[in-house]
């Protein structure tokens, strides 16, 4: 929500171990956050003392850095490091632990050993910027692919710039969504297994593939062998390490996307590609009749659809609500239909795909950005993951919206077995508590729709409360999400049915 | 499938052994010979022997270079390897 460093704070053994997955989990979305766990005392380090976990050992692989504090005078050199990592550079998270003695210790503090710390973004080369340049000023079919590196850079506003100067079109990754506004007249869809049909068949025709704050992630590519064989590469990111991993480059540029982007726009001649653009618009409207449209739009007799609920507080909210979603279907459906207006509106897990991850996420959406509508979507199956959390909005008394898409089933896995696994169904369908009940339980006012012909006033209700709400919307139960491309095909072979 | 000779220099802290020999377990990179010496107070000097093919070992230094307590790397040498050889990775 902001690009201010997240804080946590657990105690020692189940206390820092129950921090593992939301570590794993920043470090693969590039989230800057410091996490503080306690330690035993430092005698008893080694000794299985009650409470004693390795933590550092443990999260080795899993932060930018840890490191554990022994002395109580290490405290504000080593947190003003921690910030100055978790921030810098690609964002992730670190962990330090104090032992109890550090923190009962007493100490001289001296401002002094909070500096030391600079940090100054990659130098660009400006040959660099010129062979991109000369490959983006000569390319009949350039397409920019905008990730998660828009946001965290601040990029928003460069992106637009660049691509109306160069008259490029943009598609999205599943965390550069909201990086740029889905009305703009470049703005050609999302990415990936689940993205837009046109956004990803295209990829293959594309003669040259911007790359901008992105890793070329397998959801994306799709089998790597098919993948943009016809297309010059110039990849962009401020992880030098990305840059000719999954994908080899004819420009790598290591660099801030905020401070590459405006050094290209001075490079780049003004241009416009009407008839490439034409195409996406030709695939949109083909996606539009087969899938869209059936989604969105209410069949008499049929139980609502999710992508139809998305749809209606889509346009309920001007598309200017922070949507927080969990991880499956609802969040595929929610990436897909929610027409976003403003820059960082799409919160989601997307590397490490946490279920569980919606609600927490959205109660700290709500803590960073209290002014902002914040709604959490979420399916019956990762609510029950975090469900406690419900007693930190009702005791913080924070206004979160909660709207679960309830099919009775883990429904994205029920889609593989169905697709891929001869509907040999294992452990995903689901038999749920009275989600309403629980929710009034921590005193959440809620309510649960099941009929077409109450949900525009359900959604109002959620909306119009002046508190938390959780709203249980009842939705098609084996509904599948589609365009999708299957596991190892290329992005080619995406599927409309 | 090469022989790689890297040198390494790292900063001389707990942790940091494990650090980096996790970085090459991760890639699935067996040590084959490993040498860590005190060469200041702060720092290390490490030789490391490993088998590899280079696509693997370009993306294993990349990310060596991201551990904060590392200093330099460098292969210093590349041996290619006759067939007897291939598999003594893991």
């Amino acid at each position: 929500m902001t690009d201010k460093v997240g804080v946590c704070i657990a105690t020692s053994g189940p206390g820092a171990t129950n921090l593992i997955t939301g570590i794993a989990d920043a470090m693969l979305d590039s989230i800057p956050v410091v996490c503080i766990t306690g330690q035993v005392a430092n005698p008893l380090i080694g000794t299985d003392a009650f409470q004693e976990a390795d933590i550092i050992g443990m999260t080795i692989p899993i932060t930018k850095w840890n490191y554990q504090i022994t002395d109580p005078k290490e405290i504000p050199h080593i947190l003003a490091k921690a910030f100055h990592v978790a921030k810098n550079g690609r964002p992730g998270p670190v962990l330090i632990d104090v032992t109890k003695d550090a923190q009962f210790g007493e100490f001289d503090f001296d401002p002094e050993q909070l500096k030391g710390f600079s940090y100054n973004t990659p130098v660009v080369c400006e040959s660099d910027l010129s062979k991109a340049a000369h490959l983006i000023n000569q390319a009949k079919r350039p397409y920019i692919l905008a990730g998660h590196g828009i946001t965290i850079a601040n990029a928003e506003a460069a992106l637009a710039e660049f691509a109306t100067k160069t008259g490029i079109p943009v598609a999205c990754t599943l965390h550069g969504l909201s990086s740029i506004t889905m009305d703009h007249p470049l703005y050609v869809g999302m990415l990936g297994m689940h993205g837009n049909y046109g956004s990803n068949v295209l990829t293959n025709e594309a003669d040259l593939i911007i790359a901008l704050g992105m890793r070329f992630d397998d959801r994306v590519t799709g089998n790597l062998n098919t993948y943009a064989k016809n297309a010059k590469i110039i990849h962009i990111d401020i992880d030098k390490a990305e840059l000719n991993k999954n994908i080899q480059t004819n420009v790598a540029i290591h660099g801030d996307a905020k401070e590459v982007l405006t050094e290209l726009i001075n490079h780049v001649a003004p241009n416009n590609h009407a008839s490439w653009i034409n195409k996406f618009k030709d695939y949109y409207s083909l996606e539009h009749e087969t899938v869209m449209h059936y989604q969105v739009t209410p069949q008499p007799g049929h139980k609502i659809k999710m992508a139809e609920v998305i749809d209606k507080l889509s346009r309920k909210t001007k598309g200017n609500a922070v949507i927080v979603s969990d991880v499956g279907q609802h969040q595929m459906i929610a990436a897909r239909y929610y027409q976003f207006r403003n820059p960082r509106s799409h919160i989601t897990s997307g590397g490490l795909g946490t279920m569980g991850f919606a609600l927490p996420a959205a109660i700290g959406a709500k803590i960073a950005a209290p002014d902002r509508e914040v709604i959490a979507v979420i399916g019956d199956g990762g609510f029950q993951m975090n469900i406690q959390e419900l007693a930190v909005l009702a005791q913080e008394g924070l206004k979160v919206k909660i709207l679960i898409l309830n099919n009775e089933y883990l429904g994205m896995v029920r889609q593989w077995q169905e697709l891929f696994f001869e509907e040999r169904y294992s452990f995903t369908s689901l038999v749920n508590p009275d989600f309403v009940k629980i929710a009034q339980a921590y005193s959440i006012p809620a309510m649960r729709v099941s009929d077409d012909s109450e949900l525009n006033k359900a959604l109002d209700t959620m909306l119009d409360t002046d508190s938390s709400f959780l709203l249980e919307v009842m939705v098609e139960k084996q509904g599948k999400v589609f365009p999708m491309v299957p596991a190892g095909c290329g992005v080619g072979e995406i599927r409309l049915s | 499938m090469n022989m790689y000779v890297i040198s390494i220099i790292t900063q001389n802290t707990l942790n940091v052994l494990q650090r980096v020999a996790g970085m090459f377990s991760r890639y699935r990179i067996n040590i084959e010979h490993i040498n860590i010496s005190r060469h200041t107070e702060e720092l290390s000097y490490w030789n490391v022997v490993i088998y590899s093919e280079d696509d693997r070992i370009e993306l294993l230094t990349k990310q060596l270079n991201k551990i904060i307590e590392l200093v330099d790397i460098k292969i210093i040498d590349k041996v290619p390897m006759s067939g007897q050889f291939e598999g003594a990775s893991a």
